[in-house]
């Protein structure tokens, strides 16, 4: 009898844990991969791919999100961005200075932060006292070792390889990025002086993977474009036969893909913020020769995930400044107005470049001359200066320019405006 | 008297005594073949190396973001400035240095020390007393006064270990670079190159003795912590695997955290920094403690004081409370359960029971599985445009290359030849002044934008060549496949995830004997009838099923992540069309090669088990325990 009782009451036992089970393995659910950025529109996602520990979603399948070869930019119709409900303002928390996107160097409250040419360490630029020195807190230490704050190393067998082309000041904080050998893509979160420097979030994964015996000859890394805005990250990976602008919402997993390009020989670059709306160019080589491009810029509305096309034939740099859209042609600066959409030559330089329009000064660069001009609202030329040394310029913001060449150079705006700008190499 | 279990235990003592001679040999040797030298105009390095941390002070308060009020950075340098400040009123001393030098060189010092407590620990651990330990637990002193004098004995040891190696270090360099150098410890330890940075206003004397402290300390914290597990665990494989584990987080935490990382307490707090070499007492270093610097030595001393005394209170405190018993059942709610399963096992079950759930080898296969699930990685990567240039080609064309995939290529390479050659052309035309810059850019660009091509271009033509090769050289057919896919299936070198394997495996072959160990049965059933060969044989079957089974389950996971990202194709390609596998002297398809590669695979690491079974049965065999 007592045995009787005994394995009833072990069958009992036996039947509950099963039972536990059973709901441990039922209450395991996928995270719903839908998400809705309109209000009260549910999206269906085209595709789904994985990328990290989150997933990939088309947030918008309207046409204007995908370029390809039915639907190319010169079929499209240039539109009018709404400004009366989502303005171009800029707002210091979370914007950054445009003109340093994808480059070295990132503007703070008091200086600016660079990768150092040549060396691979995180500088700092103060503009009170023109100190260019490493980020690195410790008055006993060298810089020159693992030990030092701001040495990154990169490459190492296991270890990170920070992308030198990235670095942005966003919400108090220096965020850089890189990459270990499996082709995880990080985000750092650096503080300001240097002190802590933590991993923030995965972005992606890029196949690193060759046709050669593994070890030998690992597949070159392709540099992505980032772009922290308004609480989101905005990335162009290296180069895909369909690139893809995509965001993460900073500190989380999911990705969206917000724009494709799909058609044949595609391009998409130049990311750059204003306000409610992020601008970016894309378009597709006309012929095999991959010279000529029929581009445009277009506007993704940050709040709404709608994407419009704003400039047809705009396929060299550009900048906005009070409702306008200046943009470089063959001949000179454009200046396109997005309130009524029209269109006049601004400045006559004769040639492609680099634009940037602060206040009322207009500032070009010339790639070939290597001359950096100032002109005036109406189009007159005021100042400028040419140095050979320094082959690529960063443009710059209403203090300062940079540029690259045999360091990392600085000019002062005010220099320039008084007719006495020089480029200097940092830290000379 | 548990200091003296160590010197009664022959094997313990013997084997102290083994490495101790081993050390004396090695560290003359090494004073032998490596003799420093003195450094030049040392003492203007020194005081210029005081004057630039101030002078770099005073400059880094000027700039912003250093300046800020309560943060770590302006603190930082306010107690660097006062740290080396101090040392203005060092003067250092010229003497001939080297013997010290040379003493703090020597680094192999600490893993002998790390050695001889682990005997000593092994020593003192309660492993096979089972009976004993009732008869402890009701005896007066048996409980916690017990493990006290263990924790005494071990911190005896410790001391005298770490006397008797440094102590011997100390006097072989006197010997070897003259004993002169024993009048120099009344000068400041600044003066010895390697303690530029020490900001203490020490003597050599005092900071030997310091060291030697230290150095005693180390030990103790580490015999501790190996002691402990131990006694917790009361398992020698788990005990072991976890103490393994502690060793290669500890490697790991010192390697992969970063100086400015939130976590880099984890970096010097950390037994590998500690022993690896001197550079705790070397190094200047102030660690962010709440927006405060304190000095890593006192983070240190802390983190290590907390840690013995929670560890000694929490080895006395069970010794006091816990009844003690041989674990050898899991203490869960259902052990009802699993004393039924024991009555209908057979005795090949009962060989599983007493591994997996008795010695607890359940839990290191878990463990090992949990590592294979997270090694195989399923995240689908990015790919990039030659990678889809390449897989979209070989889909097209998978299989003998014929004259459609030749005319692809043939067009495709007189296109990028030709660019070639217009490239060429247009250097030449433009440095001779014939083509403007934007033409010549226009050319660029067009090069430039055809790099993805070309990179391809080259991939796929190295393997054509090879197919045409292994045509020529062994008439043997091959295929277009997708070699990223079979380049990551046929590794040629062993990682991280094949070393654990083998380690958990060859723990599990240990542990097959230890059930009978200890519970003293194994003389018992060699007197059975089926208590020889039946059963080792049953245990060897054992091994190799566990085995066989943990083996398959890292190889499918493994495909299957392969198979998630390139798909898997071309499987009844010969062989030789992987270059790689060119060597292969026998025909046969992929599928058959994978088949036989996986079969050697599995052969070799059940070869390298069973030679651990037999080692370890034969060494019980010798010793007749």
């Amino acid at each position: 009898m007592k045995k009787i009782i005994k394995k009833e009451k072990l069958r009992k036992k036996t039947y509950i844990s099963l039972l536990f089970c059973i709901f441990l393995l039922a209450g395991c659910s996928k995270k719903s991969s839908t998400s809705s950025q309109n209000t009260g529109k549910t999206t269906e996602p085209d595709r789904t791919y994985n990328t990290g520990s989150g997933t990939e979603n088309n947030t918008d399948t309207a046409k204007s999100s995908i370029v390809n070869d039915s639907h190319l930019v010169s079929g499209m119709k240039e539109e009018k961005l709404d400004l009366s409900e989502y303005k171009l303002e800029y707002n210091v928390p979370t914007d950054s200075q445009q003109e340093y996107l994808w480059t070295s160097v990132t503007k703070a409250e008091n200086g600016y932060y660079t990768w150092e040419e040549g060396r691979g360490r995180l500088m700092y630029f103060d503009i009170a006292s023109k100190s260019y020195i490493p980020l690195c807190n410790k008055p006993n230490c060298a810089h020159n070792g693992e030990s030092c704050n701001a040495f990154f190393n990169s490459n190492g067998e296991g270890e990170i390889g920070y992308i030198r082309g990235y670095i942005q000041y966003y919400n108090g904080y220096v965020y850089i990025a890189g990459y270990d050998k499996k082709g995880y893509v990080y985000l750092y979160k650096v503080s300001p002086d240097g002190s802590t420097c933590e991993k923030y979030m995965t972005l992606y994964k890029a196949d690193l993977s060759s046709t050669k015996a593994e070890g030998e000859n690992v597949k070159e890394f392709r540099t992505p474009k980032l772009f922290i805005y308004r609480g989101y990250i905005y990335f162009i990976t290296g180069k895909e036969s369909k690139p893809k602008l995509r965001r993460i919402k900073l500190g989380e997993d999911d990705t969206e893909v917000v724009f494709e390009n799909a058609g044949s020989r595609p391009s998409l670059y130049r990311m750059k913020a204003y306000g409610d709306y992020l601008f970016f160019q894309s378009g597709n080589f006309i012929d095999d020769g991959y010279i000529d491009i029929d581009a445009g810029i277009f506007a993704l509305n940050i709040n709404t995930a709608k994407v419009q096309m704003v400039k047809k034939d705009a396929i060299s740099d550009y900048a906005i400044s009070d409702n306008k859209l200046y943009y470089t042609t063959a001949t000179g600066i454009n200046c396109y107005s997005l309130e009524d959409q029209k269109d006049t030559e601004a400045v006559n330089t004769g040639v492609r470049g680099n634009v940037a329009v602060h206040g009322d000064f207009i500032y070009f660069f010339n790639g070939n001359t290597c001359k950096l001009s100032q002109y005036d609202s109406k189009g007159k030329l005021l100042n400028e200066v040419t140095d050979t040394g320094f082959g690529a310029c960063y443009m710059g913001d209403k203090d300062y320019f940079f540029a690259s060449g045999s360091g990392t150079g600085i000019l002062s705006v005010k220099d320039l405006s008084e007719g006495m700008a020089k480029w200097t190499v940092l830290g000379e | 008297m548990e200091w003296k279990t160590v010197i009664r235990k022959r094997f313990a003592r013997n084997l102290l005594l083994a490495v101790l001679c081993i050390y004396m040999v090695s560290c003359i040797y090494y004073f032998v073949e490596n003799k420093t030298v003195l450094e030049k105009d040392y003492i203007n390095r020194y005081n210029q190396n005081i004057e630039d941390v101030l002078q770099q002070s005073v400059s880094m308060n000027q700039i912003s973001i250093f300046k800020v009020e309560d943060g770590f950075s302006k603190r930082n340098i306010e107690k660097t400035t006062h740290d080396y400040k101090k040392l203005l009123e060092t003067v250092p001393v010229s003497f001939d240095y080297r013997g010290f030098t040379a003493l703090f060189n020597y680094n192999f010092v600490h893993f002998f020390g790390v050695i001889c407590v682990l005997v000593v620990v092994f020593a003192l651990t309660d492993k096979d007393e089972a009976g004993l330990r009732y008869m402890a637990y009701a005896a007066c002193n048996g409980r916690g006064r017990r493990i006290f004098r263990k924790l005494i004995a071990l911190m005896l040891w410790c001391i005298v270990l770490a006397v008797a190696l440094y102590g011997s270090l100390f006097l072989i360099s006197g010997i070897i670079y003259g004993t002169g150098y024993f009048s120099a410890l009344k000068y400041p330890v600044q003066s010895v190159p390697a303690f530029i940075n020490v900001t203490y206003r020490l003597d050599i004397w005092e900071f030997l003795l310091i060291f030697l402290l230290c150095r005693c300390i180390f030990l103790f914290i580490i015999a501790l912590i190996a002691w402990s597990v131990y006694y917790f665990i009361d398992n020698i494989i788990i005990g072991t695997a976890i103490l393994a584990g502690i060793s290669l987080t500890e490697v790991l935490l010192y390697s992969v955290v970063k100086v400015n990382s939130p976590f880099c307490i984890l970096k010097y707090c950390n037994l590998w920094y500690q022993i690896k070499d001197n550079s705790f007492f070397t190094e200047y270093a102030n660690l962010n403690i709440f927006s405060y610097p304190v000095a890593k030595e006192i983070v240190a001393a802390v983190v290590i004081i907390v840690i013995c005394m929670v560890l000694s209170f929490c080895s006395i405190l069970k010794a006091v409370i816990t009844y003690p018993s041989v674990s050898r059942h899991f203490k869960i709610p259902f052990s009802s359960l699993l004393v039924l399963l024991q009555e209908h096992l057979n005795s090949m079950g009962f060989e599983a029971y007493k591994l997996l759930i008795s010695q607890k080898g359940i839990l290191l296969l878990l463990v090992l599985a949990f590592i294979f699930i997270k090694q195989a990685d399923f995240t689908v990567a990015i790919k990039s445009e030659i990678q889809e240039m390449y897989c979209s080609f070989i889909e097209r064309y998978e299989g003998v290359p014929d004259k459609a995939s030749d005319k692809e290529l043939e067009q495709l390479g007189s296109f990028l030849d030709a660019l070639a050659e217009e490239y060429a052309q247009a250097v030449k035309s433009y440095e001779a002044g014939e083509i403007d810059i934007n033409t010549y850019e226009e050319i660029q660009y067009k090069c430039s934008a055809y790099q993805t091509e070309q990179i391809f271009y080259n991939e796929i033509m190295t393997q054509r060549e090879y197919l045409a090769s292994l045509k020529e050289d062994k008439n043997i057919d091959g295929w277009y496949i997708n070699l990223y896919c079979y380049n990551r299936l046929f590794k040629n070198r062993l990682d991280l995830q094949d070393f654990v394997f083998i380690v958990v495996m060859l723990l599990l072959a240990f542990g097959l004997f230890w059930e009978e160990k200890v519970s003293k049965t194994d003389t018992l059933l060699s007197l059975c009838k089926y208590g020889r060969h039946e059963l080792d044989r049953r245990k060897a079957v054992l091994l190799i099923c566990t085995t066989a089974i943990m083996f398959v389950i890292k190889n499918v996971l493994e495909i299957a992540s392969v198979y998630k990202f390139y798909g898997i194709s071309g499987l009844f390609a010969p062989v030789q069309s992987i270059q790689r596998l060119t060597a292969v002297p026998f025909s046969c398809n992929i599928l058959q090669f994978m088949v036989l590669y996986l079969f050697l695979k599995m052969a070799v690491m059940l070869l390298l088990v069973l030679s651990a079974f037999g080692i370890v049965k034969v060494i019980i065999k010798k010793t007749g325990r």
